[in-house]
Formats: structure tokens, sequence, C-alpha cells
């Protein structure tokens, strides 16, 4: 890494113009340690350019790739750079980096991966009722898949270890790719864990889940968590 | 069962111009060996139950069918399988499509950063050496 730093803060970004300078400054601020890419997956508007006027590091697809591509373009960097960790942080301004030392501090205890969770105490985070129906389906099936517990398995707001970020530059998932990728881990024999934090309300943009494309997203995530555990072990 | 002796030229000539398209275009470059084998692989099956209907009633006897649901059978499976084979084969490209994109990305940043340097480093050495 030409910074001598050891995170790299990745954030996959579309289209978020409204709020990706104010992110990218947040994160500067809370987190001195840590490098800032945003991966700007083929956004139309001035997303990468108010990214870069910031000074994060701005890698731009040159079509839209999908958030999954997107994440794995970063992991890929983050490797390839000589980072020793990544943390994942949505480019809404949703997920407050003064939290991020939580996630990265269970890092620190040898967890692989660490999800921050709306879930695991009561953080003040309501969502529709079909949502929190999804949530928990997922959630359960992580349970009886690989025996343990994520109350929140959607959430994008995550930090890894160089043994997961190696896992995922051979493979990650290319569309909703976060419960996937926890079952991905377990398949390899990485670890995972939760840490309760607290989320702001979205600033801008919308969640990449409509109303129309819920039932597409959870029989797909589903048919791909229940494939998982059969597919071939990337890492040896 | 007897065919029509116009019925076998018909057929003969579909498969050949069949073989014909598919040399062409492989020879043009438009079409892949491995797939030009599938093709002549339907050609060629066309031909023998064209010439020799009485397999395809082996078939019907076999399964108790009627012969034109055999012969429907027959070209809905090779369909099936063709179409398989295309959604392996795309979604192969697809994530080869997607890699080439990240490592276009990614080159493309660090191309920047090299541009970067190279202007500073041209600046610190405004006078030639030697």
């Amino acid at each position: 890494m030409e910074t001598g730093k050891d995170t790299l803060v990745i954030v996959p970004a579309l289209n978020e113009e409204e709020t990706i300078a104010q992110v990218v400054r947040n994160l500067n601020a809370h987190l001195p340690d840590a490098d800032v890419l945003v991966v700007d997956d083929g956004s139309t508007d001035k997303t990468g350019d108010l990214a870069r006027a910031e000074g994060a590091k701005v890698v731009t697809l040159p079509f839209n790739c999908g958030i999954g591509t997107a994440m794995q373009t970063g992991f890929k960097y983050a490797l390839d750079h000589g980072y020793r960790a990544a943390l994942q942080v949505d480019a809404d301004g949703q997920h407050p980096p003064r939290e991020a030392g939580k996630l990265l501090g269970r890092l620190g205890e040898g967890w692989h991966l660490v999800v921050g969770s709306r879930f695991v105490e009561d953080t003040g985070y309501r969502g529709s009722a079909l949502r929190r129906f999804g949530i928990g389906l997922f959630s359960w099936m992580i349970y009886a898949l690989t025996g343990k517990r994520v109350y929140d398995p959607t959430s994008g707001f995550r930090a890894m270890s160089s043994e997961a970020l190696e896992l995922f530059y051979m493979r990650y998932p290319h569309d909703y790719p976060e419960v996937e990728a926890l079952i991905l881990l377990d398949r390899n024999g990485l670890t995972f864990t939760e840490v309760p934090v607290s989320m702001e309300p979205r600033k801008g943009g919308r969640s990449s889940i409509s109303v129309l494309s819920g039932a597409y997203y959870m029989i797909k995530v589903s048919l791909a968590v229940l494939v998982t555990p059969f597919k071939k072990k990337e890492l040896k | 069962m007897k065919i029509a002796f116009h019925l076998r030229i018909l057929i003969g000539a579909i498969c050949l111009s069949t073989v014909g398209i598919i040399f062409v275009l492989i020879r043009q470059n438009r079409l892949k060996e491995k797939y030009g084998v599938l093709w002549l692989f339907a050609a060629f099956s066309i031909f023998v139950f064209g010439l020799w209907p009485d397999l395809l009633t082996v078939v019907s006897k076999l399964f108790r069918l009627h012969h034109l649901t055999t012969l429907f059978m027959v070209a809905f499976l090779f369909l099936f399988g063709l179409v398989l084979k295309f959604t392996v084969a795309i979604s192969q490209l697809y994530d080869r499509n997607l890699a080439l994109a990240q490592e276009v990305a990614m080159l493309k940043e660090s191309l920047k950063g090299l541009a970067v340097k190279m202007e500073t480093g041209l600046d610190q050495k405004e006078e030639p050496v030697g």
C-alpha cells in the first residue's frame, strides 16, 4: 500500500451525488488510519468526481456491474495494494463511521468477517413487515445451514479480514451478495460474527431493493444460499 | 414405412444445406467449431431419421407414442439441450465480462496515479541531468 495504512474502506456507489461527499468526509474524519476507496458502479452523475474531490481513491467501472461485482472490485483493489483489512460502508450515509471501530475491533479478536447489525439490540430500527420477514427468513436459513446466529444478515455494514478478502477475491456473488457471502465464508472454514450498531436513516437515494423485485430477491438469495454449501471449496 | 422419393430429396437438401451453412459460418469465423459440431450432429440426425423412419417407429413402439409425438420429443430434447448449453456459455461469458470490467477499472485508476506521479516527478527535475 502506498500510504502505509492497513485498512481500506470500500464504498460501493451508484448515482449517490447527494450524499457521497459527506460520507467520504465523515469517513476521513473518523478513520484517519484508513484509506477510502469509492467503487463507482457506472454512475451517470458526478458521484466519482465528488468522491475524488474529497480525497477518496475512486475506481470507476465501465458500466453498471451490480453491487456484488462492485464490492469484489474493492476486495481485489485492497489485496493488490497490500491492505490487511477492509470495511464496507454504504454510500447513502446510513452507516455511521463512528461505529466502525466496533467492527474493526472484533476483527482484531480473530473473526474473519464482522456484520454491523441493527437487530442484536434494540437500536431503533424499524423496517416494513415484509422486509423484516425476509431478513428473519435469511437469518433462520443461515442458522439452519451453519449453526450460527446472525440477526441482520442483509446488513451492508461489515468488516473483513485479509483471509475473507482472499476468498472474496476469488468468488463473490454478483447481485444481493450479503447473505450468500456468509454461507460462502462458512463453507470455506472462515468465521463471522455480529455486533450491534446504530444506523442513520438513509440521507439520499433509495434501497436497491424495490417492492417489485422483492420476490425475485427472496427467491434468488434463497436458491443461492441453499446451493452454496454444495459448491466446490475455494480455499484449500 | 416407405418414404416418397421427392420427400427424400427434400430431406437430403435440408441436411446438405445445413452442412453447407455450418461450413461457411465456421470458415468465416462466425461460428465456433464446438457449436458447429452440435449442428452437424443435428443435420446427421435429420438425415438418419429421414432415410430410415423405421428407427423412429422403434422408439415410438418402445414408449408407446404416436409417430409425430416421438418426432416432437426428439426435436424438443435436442433444443432443450442446446438452450441449456447456451445458458451455461452465457453464464461463463457474464463472469468473464465482469472480471474484465473490474480489471479495466483498476488499470485505469493505477494509470491515473502513474500519470500524476510522472507529472510531479517532471516538475521536480526541471533541469535536465548531465
